[in-house]
This record gives structure tokens, C-alpha cells and sequence, in this order.
């Protein structure tokens, strides 16, 4: 009976993760390129009883045996990695994949972190940088006289200046993209690391090798479906009252055996 | 006393039940579970009457369709129908109804945890492509074929227990499986588990009341016997 309890627990545990979760990409719901996560489930371990195929108690076989499972564990949790909404800004240094690939930025610390989210600025240097001022990688300097910039859909970066009307290229927009990106570790900041699950970065021009292109002047909105995310808050509270309920009962069986003798 | 003999399997029983109904409480959220139940041995010789007041159960499991559900994930794969997925494990080939797979270092489609799920001709490779899964099984990386996902069938009733990690094991080494018919691989969806909450419930209700009337059983036997022994008594 100790046994249902914690595997009640168990169940409990993981529903609470779920709405964790849940909670997690609400949060996020007007985050810029973020990904919804879900946790996926799997069965813990199993303790046979009686093994199949052993003596009974009258001379049969057993034929099929007890196994008592011991709950549920969580397997991983999965990013969804769909596309988010396009929502217009008119900013020029707005940029949006549309497509599979990320963005590169320079942390502090020298190392690339990636990033879906194109909401760029220009720090007081002319370089392209992150809202938290994180440097696009390679780099990117927009010089002062720059009166318009335009970024096509390969990442090529052209301006035009008031004395040279005619567009001249100052760079290139590069994306990266990964054997397995549900492995990317999420560090905060609209920012990804990679892990040994998720392989080493392949770095490319957008719109080629299955890369996807840009779109200047467009951000790409959190893909988090709110409906979605509340029908999956009902479910796991629910399941979470259901895991409760065996709990209940597990402590009323114990209560009537407890009582047998008065 | 005799009677209160053979009212302890009953409640060994019951608590048996209760332990089973509450693993598939929960795991209500686990894609692919199967729900366990404790059901009465069907025509068990049984000449012994002491046993009589327990039929003897056993433990089934049931392998009906789960719900399908579709999310957005290109990696999550269901069975629509009798079957299973097989999985290379270090303990050699298991079976699974599915689930969110992942993609592994070297570019191998793998369980959540790693382990390749098998094509017909090994584990597929898919790289760094776009997968897609089609309802015939076939795994396509940027549009091209790299496999088709191997699925296959157990004779019932199904040879098979649940190892954990939603997998299953087969119990007797000389059961192989053949080829599975009439099913349909959905790609971008999960199979939930077949657990419903109404009826695991209605079965925590009646298992509870069956502990308790035996319990009530044995509080009579005794109160009878007391009352027995106190005849004597002047």
C-alpha cells in the first residue's frame, strides 16, 4: 500500500512539472522567436510479483504474473521548433527566419550562443547587437552615414549613404542550424547553447542547404498557442486531482485495515 | 477461524487492484501507456473450498487503441491499430507503441532516451534533414527516403511486459514477432494512454468497498466467536 502512494506521487509529481511547463511558455507567449516546450512521460520501473510461468498455489501455472509499476518519470522535454507568427514591425534591423536556422550572437565571454529572436539594434559603435547588447556574429558594423539598410532574404546587408545613392554590401547575415535542435540547452535571454545532443553548429547563408530565408522588418512571434496551452492546464489538473483521489483511497484502505481489530 | 483465512487473499487483492489503478493514474499523461487491471481468473479449477471466497485474479494488461492526438512536432509518432515500433536496446530488441522520438549525435532516430527505433533495414539515419513520417511508415529526411520504421505484431494474447521507459520486453525467447497488417503510422501525432479516469475511478470505488465489507466480515467472525466463547459465562 506504501507502494501506491508514492506511485500516486509520482503521478502527481509529473503533472506538476507539466504545469510548470505550461506556465512557462504562458509566460513567454509575447516573448520574440521563443519556443513552446512540452514535457513527454514515460512509465517507471517495474516490480514482478509473481513471475509468469511459476507454481501456483494448486498445482497450475501462473499464467501471466503480477507486475506492479511504480508511476511515471519525465522522459524529456521537448522544444517545438514550429514556425512562430510573423508580426510586422517596419524596423529595419527587424529580422525573422522564415524556415529552420538561428541567429548567432557573441556572449561576453567570447562563446556563440544562438537565438531565434531577430529584434537587432545598433549599439553606439554602429554594431549590430541584441537587445541585451549581445553582439550578431560575424559581426556587423552599420556605419554612421548609413541612411538605409537593407537586408535581403540570402542575409546580404547593403546601405546606401547620402553621397553613394547606389546600395553597397557591408556584410553578411549568417545562420546556423543542428543536427538534432530539441537538444539546444536554453539559457535565458531568448538564447540557445549547444550540447553534445545537439551537435556541433552547421554554419551556412540563409535559404540554402535547408536553411530558411530572412525577412527584414518582420519579428518572429513566440510560437505558444494559448488555447492550446489552457486546454493542457485543465488535463494536467485533472490528472493531478485523479493521482490525489488514489492517495485518498490508499489512506482509507490503510484506515479499514488499521480497524479490523477494535 | 477459517472463514477470516480466506478473506486475507480478498484483501491482498484489493490492495493489489488499488496499486495497478494508481500507476495508471499515474501515468495518465504517458504517451503510449497500456493500463494494467486485476481481473478474475476465468474457469480457475478450484476444489479447494477455503479458496472460494477469493477468485483467483490475475493481472491483465490492456492493449487497446489509445486517443490520438496531433502536435506540432515532426518527431512524434503514433500507431493508429495493432502493433509495435522496435527499439535496439543495449538488452537487445524491445517493443513500443511510440512517442516523442529525438534525434541522436550522429544523426539516428532514437527513443526520447536515445535508443534507435528500427527500419526495416536497421536504424535509420536522417541527418540534419527536415524529417517527415508518412502513414505507411516511411521516414523521409529533406523529401528523400532514408527508411521505412519497422512495425510489427504479437499473436494474442501478447507475450509481452512492460519493462519501463515505455517499453516492453517479450517473455518467452522463442516468441518472434511477424510483420504487422491493417495499422497506419501517424507521423506529428502521439497515442495518449488508454487510462479513463471514470472507470479507474468506479474501480478505486468498488475495490474499496470490497476491502471494507471484508473488513466488516472479519469483525463479525470475531464478534460471533467472542460471543462463543462467552456462553460459558455465568
Amino acid at each position: 500500500m506504501i507502494r501506491a502512494l508514492y506511485t500516486s506521487s509520482t503521478g502527481m509529481q509529473a503533472q506538476q512539472m507539466t504545469l510548470d511547463t505550461i506556465a512557462n511558455n504562458l509566460a513567454n507567449v509575447n516573448t520574440t522567436g521563443f519556443k513552446g516546450s512540452r514535457v513527454d512521460f514515460q512509465d517507471l520501473l517495474y516490480q514482478t510479483l509473481r513471475t509468469p510461468g511459476t507454481a501456483g498455489t494448486q498445482g497450475t501455472t501462473v499464467p501471466t504474473g503480477i507486475q506492479v509499476g511504480l508511476g511515471a518519470r519525465p522522459a524529456a522535454t521537448n522544444r517545438i521548433l514550429s514556425q512562430g507568427d510573423f508580426q510586422q514591425t517596419q524596423n529595419p534591423l527587424d529580422l525573422a527566419i522564415e524556415g529552420d536556422g538561428f541567429f548567432q550572437v557573441s556572449r561576453a565571454d567570447g562563446t556563440i550562443a544562438y537565438t531565434r529572436s531577430g529584434a537587432f539594434k545598433k549599439d553606439g559603435t554602429g554594431r549590430v547587437v541584441t537587445s541585451d547588447g549581445f553582439v550578431l556574429s560575424p559581426n556587423l558594423v552599420v556605419p554612421p552615414d548609413a541612411r538605409s539598410i537593407t537586408i535581403g532574404s540570402d542575409g546580404t546587408v547593403s546601405i546606401t549613404t547620402a553621397t553613394s545613392p547606389t546600395a553597397s554590401q557591408i556584410g553578411v547575415i549568417q545562420l546556423a542550424q543542428f543536427v538534432n535542435p530539441s537538444g539546444l540547452v536554453a539559457i535565458g535571454r531568448n538564447l540557445f547553447t549547444p550540447t553534445a545532443a545537439s551537435g556541433t553548429p552547421i554554419v551556412g547563408t540563409a535559404g540554402i542547404n535547408g536553411l530558411g530565408t530572412l525577412s527584414q522588418g518582420f519579428l518572429e512571434m513566440s510560437n505558444v498557442k494559448v488555447v492550446d496551452e489552457m486546454v493542457a492546464m485543465i488535463t494536467s489538473q485533472r490528472a493531478y486531482e485523479a493521482n490525489s483521489k488514489a492517495i485518498q483511497t490508499a489512506d482509507e484502505m490503510l484506515t479499514i485495515a488499521n480497524n479490523i481489530r477494535r | 477461524m477459517i472463514g477470516v483465512q480466506a478473506l486475507v487473499p480478498h484483501m491482498l487483492a484489493q490492495w493489489q487492484r488499488h496499486e495497478l489503478l494508481a500507476n495508471n493514474l499515474a501515468n495518465i499523461s504517458t504517451p503510449g501507456y497500456k493500463r494494467d487491471d486485476l481481473v478474475p481468473a476465468e474457469a480457475t479449477p478450484s476444489t479447494d473450498l477455503s479458496a472460494a471466497g477469493a477468485r483467483a485474479m490475475v493481472q491483465w494488461t490492456d492493449f487497446s487503441q489509445g486517443p490520438l492526438r496531433t502536435t506540432e512536432r515532426s518527431l512524434d509518432v503514433a500507431l493508429n491499430g495493432a502493433g509495435f515500433f522496435v527499439i535496439s536496446t543495449p538488452d537487445g530488441l524491445r517493443y513500443s507503441r511510440g512517442g516523442g522520438l529525438s534525434i541522436s549525435r550522429d544523426g539516428t532516430l532514437a527513443t526520447a532516451d536515445g535508443q534507435p527505433i528500427m527500419g526495416d533495414r536497421g536504424p535509420i539515419i536522417v541527418g540534419q534533414g527536415r524529417v517527415t513520417i508518412a502513414s505507411n511508415g516511411e521516414v523521409s529526411s529533406d523529401g528523400a527516403s532514408v527508411g521505412t520504421l519497422r512495425v510489427v505484431a504479437f499473436e494474442k494474447p501478447y507475450p509481452l511486459v512492460k519493462e519501463g521507459n515505455g517499453l516492453f520486453a517479450v517473455t518467452d525467447p522463442n516468441v518472434s514477432p511477424g510483420p504487422a497488417t491493417g495499422h497506419e503510422v501517424i507521423g506529428g501525432a502521439l497515442e495518449g494512454s488508454n487510462v479513463n479516469v471514470v472507470e479507474t475511478m468506479v474501480g478505486m470505488i468498488e475495490l474499496l468497498r470490497s476491502y471494507e465489507a471484508a473488513q466488516k466480515a472479519i469483525q463479525s467472525m470475531d464478534e460471533t466467536v467472542r460471543q462463543a466463547n462467552d456462553m460459558g459465562r455465568v
